[in-house]
């Protein structure tokens, strides 16, 4: 038999989802050969987590039609006490967040032995060695110990170990990676990847990879399918993909992506529509003049930051950390979860205390000021935040947001506040009818469009930006990039951008600080730190990025693996 | 990747313009305030005069006595509709002052942490291990029994649940980024405090201001059943039940319409509650 004849083990014909009025997936169809990686990709709300959902037949609530063949059988019109067999026998799946998807109230040991005893006709004895087994075959450290600990006690990467340990048990047909390595940090994100890789050779497995990320998808799928509103809107073999994308959406969401290649002196092309009906804003821009530029705005000198654990432990977040940053440019702060870079950010702002150390702004330092004094002086200095649904009141609307700023600093009449509210939601590119729009109608895009014009409403000097594109589908983080360097070009605002995105970072900063569990390990200007990194651990965070092109993407991430397993402490 | 609220993901939605009736909050809610009305108008809407007496003494319910006379040939009906008025203005004002003293306390709590919150959260502890009764035994035998008196001293009883419930609610909203972000932005602690938190409580708030106005009309029973409650000739539902309770040979109605009033208001006041908290889970921020 040749591989044009093998017969599918998947086949995905005109599956379409109903829920009440709306149809979040229209009739999609793929197939899935035994072995292969298949990725689906899109951005949030396309329809790719639901289609596996459906697959699975989990989403309960919704209408399926169409026909879901299994080796020629449809899951469609299986019994549901037959689907149970089918669901971690045939087909499992491993989700998005490792730690909400284990029980925290038994021990890895005990879920992995029922995971196995579910699917086989075994002992609690017999199954415990297979459990261990398991655990050493996806590459946990100490497994006799570790099979008798609690998910807590696992790191984020280590939980989705032992999800894919779990779901590989059964040694199943297919395997569904929903956003695998999402909730993870990118040098644990190599490393989970190459574990799927390996599995899934090993045991002769299809995975079908569902993931928004186009580099992760490049390295590991050989045929992806790119999902849109519910509809797969050009399939291609990944090498094609990447290297002549055809429809103008594929294309869009390759532009989009930021990586290493990036030029930094330009918008980024797929940001650049939404922009465009921005109307200029009279009398705001301030540029600044040439001979102020070197001054210096921010002074950090040796922060330290302690916290006490339940237990009467002590552990530093942020260690003997200084920096300075210049008026007008974009100072990078990138690290991993855990590198202490959000406790700086809230510490340069004054939001948290320090046990040591100083944060001077202008002529003030912020750490001295009585209560009073600080908050007049918030006036000139705001924060983006990460989660933009976390950081808006759900009961106020957009312009009572943007407003607030003005209304707790007592500035202008009602009159010039709405104004002034009017403008600025156009200058971040949205138009009037979202002024009565609380954030629960807005998407996340909108949602850190409206944050951002609550920062600049003040008209403040400098702005920290926590991981403020993290959390947005790459061709909005795109938008909001070339927004923010926009209004800095336009406001000649100074930028504290804070991410764990290296690419991002080099995008946006001009002169770049590395994190470490709090302590800064690397800082160096843009140019010097990407073509000359001195820090090891500056390398391996430079390799984890994942490249949207197969050929490169695939070599990286051997790479990456590799470079990563020094930085193991668990 | 970002925390969307459910409500925003299009599918989860109902249809536009479909908005399901919520029969069991409606019909309580009507029944309700039927029953408020007819308390607050009893003046114009009663039959009789509450007080006046007449020789037909525990005479069965009939068309010119909806609910039968007492022992002094007092219309009933009337009775109850002026007790009503008393009955509810009793827990209208602890309702409402454990609400104020509540939320004033568990935000405090909530919002200076650490000493003050222990201090704060001891004493709300101390109060709730007192059986109720027992503490509006002491509090009315030292202040009296007249209706001012009353509220106040059942507003107390019911505000250290009002207080820890608060707290935990706050405590959760403090985690949320729009609180530090108005930090950030320099706002005052008031607005901090009114204008940014509270709104975001008022759903618990709500549910538990219809469970302390149904804990209210039950303790003000409780006192006047075992004889602290309001003196006669005023009457409350609950002294109602009480006086009814000796006469139970002579007339069962006497006792059963005032007892019967007090269970639907507070099971309706329960089901309303039931009703909102369930409204607030759908519109809440997360599941």
């Amino acid at each position: 038999m040749t591989a044009q004849t093998v017969p599918p083990v998947l086949q995905v014909t005109g599956l379409t989802v109903r829920f009440g009025g709306s149809t979040p997936v229209k009739g999609i169809s793929f197939d899935l050969k035994p072995g292969e990686r298949v990725g689906l990709v899109g951005e949030s709300g396309s329809g790719k987590s639901l289609t596996a959902l459906s697959i699975m037949r989990l989403a309960k609530t919704a209408k399926v039609e169409g026909v879901v063949a299994l080796d020629g059988v449809n899951l469609l019109d299986v019994p549901e006490r037959q689907m149970t067999k089918v669901r971690g026998g045939k087909i499992s799946m491993v989700y998005q967040d490792p730690m909400s998807s284990l029980n925290p109230m038994q021990t890895i040991g005990q879920q992995l032995v029922e995971a196995i005893r579910l699917h086989e006709k075994i002992s609690v004895s017999q199954a415990r060695p297979r459990a261990l087994a398991l655990l050493e075959e996806v590459g946990v450290s100490y497994p006799s110990e570790r099979l008798n600990q609690y998910p807590h006690e696992f790191s984020g990467g280590m939980c989705q170990r032992v999800m894919i340990a779990m779901a590989m048990s059964a040694r199943p047909r297919v395997l569904i990676a929903d956003e695998p390595t999402t909730a993870l940090d990118v040098t644990t994100q190599a490393r989970i990847i190459d574990l799927l890789d390996r599995l899934a050779n090993d045991y002769g497995t299809a995975v079908i990879l569902i993931t928004h990320d186009l580099g992760v998808a490049a390295g590991f799928c050989e045929r992806i399918h790119v999902m849109r509103e519910g509809e797969i809107v050009e399939s291609a073999l990944a090498n094609d993909l990447y290297a002549n994308p055809q429809h103008p959406y594929t294309k869009k969401l390759l532009g989009a992506v930021v990586d290493l290649t990036t030029d930094v002196t330009a918008p980024i092309p797929a940001g650049r529509e939404g922009t465009e009906t921005i109307t200029a804003v009279r009398g705001r821009s301030l540029t600044p003049a040439a001979g102020a530029k070197r001054k210096t705005l921010i002074e950090v000198a040796g922060i330290s930051k302690t916290y006490r654990l339940g237990d009467g432990r002590i552990v530093s977040a942020v260690d003997d950390v200084s920096f300075q940053i210049t008026k007008g440019e974009t100072f990078g702060l990138v690290g991993e979860s855990g590198s202490g870079k959000s406790t700086v950010a809230k510490a340069v702002l004054a939001l948290t205390s320090i046990n040591r150390g100083s944060v001077t702004f202008g002529d003030q330092d912020l750490h001295a000021l009585s209560r009073g004094e600080l908050r007049s002086a918030r006036r000139s200095m705001q924060m983006v935040f990460q989660d933009p649904y976390s950081a808006l009141n759900r009961r106020q609307t957009a312009s009572e947001i943007i407003e607030a700023p003005l209304v707790a600093h007592r500035l202008g009449t009602r009159q010039s506040r709405k104004e002034q509210v009017r403008e600025m939601i156009h200058l971040v590119g949205l138009s009037d009818d979202f002024a009565h729009r609380k954030p629960r109608t807005l998407s996340g895009g909108q949602c850190q469009r409206v944050a951002i014009a609550r920062a600049l409403v003040l008209t403040p000097d400098f702005v920290v930006l926590d991981e403020s594109v993290s959390a947005l589908d790459v061709s909005i983080q795109a938008q909001i990039l070339n927004l923010l360097r926009r209004l800095q070009g336009e406001l000649g605002l100074t930028y504290l951008f804070i991410s764990h995105d290296l690419a991002v970072i080099r995008y946006m900063a001009t002169t770049v600080a590395v994190m470490q569990k709090g302590r800064i390990v690397e800082q160096a200007s843009r140019d010097d730190l990407f073509t000359n990194p001195q820090h090891e651990y500056t390398k391996t965070l430079m390799a984890a990025i994942p490249i949207p092109d197969p050929t490169q993407e695939r070599a990286r991430r051997r790479r990456a693996s590799e470079l990563a397993t020094q930085f193991d402490d668990r | 990747m970002a925390k969307k609220p459910p409500a925003n993901t299009s599918h989860s939605t109902a249809p536009l313009g479909h908005v399901r009736v919520r029969w069991a909050e409606t019909i309580s809610l009507t029944v309700l305030g039927i029953l408020v009305i007819g308390s607050v108008l009893a003046p114009i809407l009663a039959p009789y005069d509450p007080t006046a007496q007449s020789m037909n003494r525990f005479a069965d319910p009939s068309p010119e006595h909806l609910f039968g006379t007492d022992e002094l040939g007092r219309d009933l009906f009337s009775r109850i509709m002026y007790g009503g008025q008393l009955t509810m203005s009793i827990a209208a004002g602890a309702t409402i002052l454990a609400m104020v003293l509540g939320i004033a306390w568990g935000m405090m709590a909530a919002f200076l942490r650490g000493f003050a919150d222990e201090v704060l959260m001891r004493l709300a502890d101390s109060i709730m291990a007192v059986p109720q009764i027992l503490l509006a035994l002491v509090f009315i035998s030292a202040l009296g029994a007249d209706p001012a008196t009353l509220a106040f001293v059942i507003g107390i009883l019911l505000t250290p649940t009002t207080a820890r419930l608060v707290r935990s609610s706050v405590l959760a909203e403090l985690e949320e980024d729009y609180f530090l972000a108005a930090i950030a932005f320099g706002a005052p602690r008031y607005r901090l405090l009114l204008f940014e938190l509270l709104p975001n409580v008022r759903g618990p708030l709500t549910v538990q201001t219809a469970l302390n106005a149904a804990n209210a009309i039950l303790l003000e029973a409780s006192l006047s059943f075992v004889g602290l409650g309001i003196a006669a000739p005023e009457a409350t539902w609950g002294s109602l039940v009480q006086q009814g309770y000796q006469k139970i040979y002579q007339s069962v109605t006497y006792m059963l319409y005032p007892a019967l009033l007090i269970f639907i208001v507070i099971w309706l006041l329960n089901v309303l509650a039931d009703q909102l908290g369930g409204a607030n889970d759908i519109q809440g921020k997360k599941q």
